[in-house]
């Protein structure tokens, strides 16, 4: 019989091209803790990775149960990012460091980011997709995005300027991104009668700061009620509380079997990455054995995965680099040197429009993804020393990328 | 084991691929893959109207392979997924290209 290992990683640390300490001190932030997100983070932990952040502002429902196995029926109500955290940290790895965020990833001190070496995408929106992109081509952060829905999940690794990023030849977005991303749309006149449902969904975000819940009569009653105000005001036929379900809150079909193989595929993606990114960091040995692996292409991250539960065939794509991508372009704002802007924390946020109007002659409204920086409220209560917004004209369509430093009391 | 024949679908019916962009009709033979099938039953070859746009040669994936309109499929070309809504001149796409399909519009976490 075996004497006990000394390590429990002992098992992987016998691997070629394995470094356990490089994984001990890597910290991966992991954006969204539902079906995907929750296995990545188990996965990680379990691989003994240093530091993970985890960030969901969604809170655990029943019907999460059968697949968040994070999570049990005590939980129930409470903030996933923050139950999934005493969880991982009690029962997989309590050396682990690890931080827990539940709040919208658009108000999310830009300093984690900054701070991490890799982003876990595990969203379900592509609302919030677009933010992360933006976000890991800005910096550049390697980002490796999951998506699932029903029999198919699929693994996306960006590596900013080099493939293409989840921007890059994307058709136009579906509907409720293209509402909820173009804020004029949103305080707009609604064109059409979904436009009315969707504006519909952002104010109830507004009223109650939550996602409506599609099990309550009475978010439904609330949300069908605001469509309906919109409706009648611009003359589009009313709705009923099914339209509103079918409308905006279509929930994505979902298999633990296709969770567990995709966020296997992501978690192994994300640990290839960390060791191509730090390979100098490796032991000499397995540096020159990843680098004749890297050669003859028997080490690779793949652009693209696909996996399909109907067939159980797992494809892998290469995605090129969209020159005129208006992420990752050559163009884009996010390739721009960012204006910085030293401002008093104390001040209101108009002040940034005001320093910006003194440069550049223009007037500006500013936006942390789709949400808008509003003008009167003090900057501290917006915005964290080393945040970034975009700077949008109101005169043409030019924009800008903005770094805000908070003036320290000595200037 | 794999005794499965090699089907190669033969389309040179223009009108099914709708109309084109300037007028002018331009076949051009590809081939479609979809790597969800067996190896050797996973390429179609179709003619497709080079002056049409993406969508249309999308339209021409799904009856190659008889892919129903409920599943969001996309057409990736050397790497580049194909936006719908641009022609397929855009893509400088040459006779026998293969356009790999892949499933679009997946979202959930």
């Amino acid at each position: 019989m075996n004497s006990h290992p000394t390590s429990k990683f002992d098992r992987q640390e016998r691997l070629t091209i394995w470094d356990q300490s490089l994984i001990e001190k890597s910290s991966v932030i992991i954006i969204g803790i539902g079906g995907t997100g929750g296995e990545v983070a188990k996965n990680l932990a379990l691989l003994g990775v240093g530091k993970l952040i985890l960030v969901d502002m969604d809170t655990i429902e029943y019907s999460n149960l059968n697949r968040q196995l994070l999570f049990s029926k005590t939980d129930i109500g409470k903030n996933k990012a923050k139950v999934a955290k005493k969880v991982i940290k009690s029962r997989y790895n309590s050396s682990l460091e690890i931080e827990a965020y539940n709040e919208p990833i658009q108000s999310l001190p830009f300093k984690i980011f900054e701070d991490s070496d890799i982003i876990a995408g595990c969203v379900d929106n592509f609302l919030a997709r677009q933010y992360i992109n933006e976000t890991a081509v800005e910096l550049p952060l390697s980002l490796i995005d999951s998506a699932t829905d029903g029999y198919f999940g699929q693994v996306q690794s960006v590596n900013p300027s080099n493939n293409a990023c989840l921007a890059c030849d994307s058709p136009p977005p579906p509907e409720e991104t293209r509402v909820l991303s173009a804020p004029c749309t949103l305080v707009g006149t609604p064109r059409t009668r979904d436009h009315c449902a969707w504006k519909a969904l952002y104010e109830f975000h507004t009223l109650n700061d939550r996602e409506p819940d599609e099990n309550s009569s009475d978010d439904i009653q609330k949300l069908t009620d605001l469509a309906n105000k919109l409706a009648a005001k611009h003359q589009f036929p009313i709705f009923d509380n099914k339209d509103i379900i079918q409308s905006v809150l279509y929930r994505v079909p979902s298999l633990i079997t296709v969770n567990a193989v995709t966020s296997g595929i992501q978690s192994q993606e994300i640990i290839k990455t960390l060791f191509f990114n730090k390979m100098k960091d490796l032991k000499k040995k397995d540096q020159n054995r990843m680098k004749s692996l890297v050669q003859t292409y028997r080490f690779r991250v793949p652009d693209l995965t696909i996996y399909s539960a109907l067939t159980g065939n797992i494809s892998s794509f290469e995605l090129f680099r969209d020159p005129d991508c208006m992420v990752c372009g050559d163009t884009s704002i996010f390739q721009q040197t960012p204006v910085t802007i030293n401002i008093n924390p104390n001040s209101k946020c108009r002040t940034i429009f005001t320093v910006l109007k003194r440069k550049f002659k223009k007037n500006y409204i500013g936006f942390r993804g789709n949400f808008i920086i509003p003008n009167e409220a003090l900057v501290k209560n917006v915005l964290q020393d080393g945040d970034r917004l975009t700077a949008s004209s109101l005169t043409d369509d030019e924009e800008k990328r903005v770094i805000i430093r908070f003036k320290t009391k000595k200037g | 084991m794999n005794n499965r024949k090699k089907d190669v679908v033969w389309d040179s019916n223009i009108s099914s691929q709708g109309s084109t962009s300037d007028g002018i009709e331009r076949m051009i033979k590809v081939r479609f893959k979809d790597p969800q099938l067996p190896p050797d039953q996973n390429i179609r070859e179709k003619y497709i109207n080079i002056n049409g746009t993406v969508f249309q040669a999308i339209t021409a994936a799904r009856d190659a392979f008889n892919i129903p309109e409920v599943v969001p499929i996309a057409l990736l070309f050397k790497g580049r997924r194909m936006n719908p809504s641009n022609n397929l001149v855009s893509y400088n796409i040459e006779e026998n290209a293969l356009l790999m399909i892949v499933p679009d519009q997946i979202k959930g976490g």
